[in-house]
């Protein structure tokens, strides 16, 4: 590999198989697996810090199951263990950004007062920008169902905490129109995780 | 909706991924193909992000074997 590496000249770039390319080839995925999990990835892209996007989430979760940091329990199904990774992957970036934004102030100035440790432990007030994008990401998924009257009132129920079986109560529908819109929506989620015009 | 839109979303996003993690993979397909995506054939953009290098890793990759070839150099 070293040696190969030697023969570049500078600037290029030794050809690299993506993870989530190299958990495909080793079986650990299906090419279904790797949509679904791209879907879930931009889903989760909404949320993120804006120097990461998902493809870096998808990859990172990726990584760390394959160099063997997290390791998938037995019985757990690959692709839902990934979500979860790539979901404590989006909570370090976040509280990562929060330490370095408290910290900025300190460094700033030295006349800055230190805050006490028990801040850390408190509910945190949102970071602002996080603010803005959530809202800001709300109002597109909205805009996804908004030929959608259900669809809409159960994202409210999600947003809320609410399990399916309650938010279908809150609603008063049927099993049938309650599973109809969840099916609904679900294609549109699949087809804007799949579109290629934000892909990149 | 929680008054908090960052605990709203993520709320909404969590709900969502139980969602996607128990469609059937026949619907991801079948969007797939609305798409006018194949995903049966190789470097179908259906896997764009996920079987090639994003754009954000690639220019993180330049810059790291750039640094390398520079402390070689050195």
């Amino acid at each position: 590999m070293n040696s190969h590496l030697k023969k570049l000249k500078a600037g290029e770039l030794a050809p690299r198989q993506p993870p989530a390319a190299r958990a495909l080839a080793i079986k650990l995925v299906t090419n279904c697996d790797l949509l679904r999990l791209k879907v879930i990835a931009r889903l989760h892209g909404r949320s993120l810090p804006p120097d990461l996007c998902w493809a870096d989430l998808l990859q990172e979760a990726f990584a760390r199951v394959l160099d063997g940091s997290r390791a998938i329990p037995v019985g757990v199904p690959a692709v839902a263990f990934l979500a979860g990774v790539m979901r404590s992957i989006k909570a370090e970036h976040w509280r990562r950004r929060r330490r370095a934004t408290q910290q900025q102030p300190v460094l700033a100035t030295e006349y800055q007062v230190v805050l006490p440790e028990s801040e850390e432990a408190c509910d945190p007030q949102p970071d602002p920008e996080r603010w803005v994008i959530a809202a800001q990401e709300l109002q597109t998924i909205g805009i996804l169902f908004a030929l959608d009257p259900v669809a809409l009132q159960i994202i409210a129920g999600l947003g809320d905490g609410l399990t399916a079986e309650e938010i279908r109560r809150t609603l008063g529908l049927s099993k049938t129109d309650y599973d109809s819109a969840r099916r609904r929506m679900r294609r549109a989620l699949i087809r804007a995780g799949l579109t290629t015009a934000a892909a990149a | 909706m929680s008054a908090r839109p960052d605990v709203g979303l993520e709320r909404l996003i969590q709900g969502l991924e139980r969602e996607l993690l128990e469609a059937a993979d026949e619907e991801f397909i079948a969007a797939a193909h609305e798409l006018g995506m194949n995903p049966e054939m190789k470097g179908s953009a259906a896997f764009l992000g996920v079987k090639d290098l994003s754009p954000q890793l690639l220019r993180a990759l330049r810059r790291a074997y750039r640094a390398h070839r520079e402390g070689e150099d050195a």
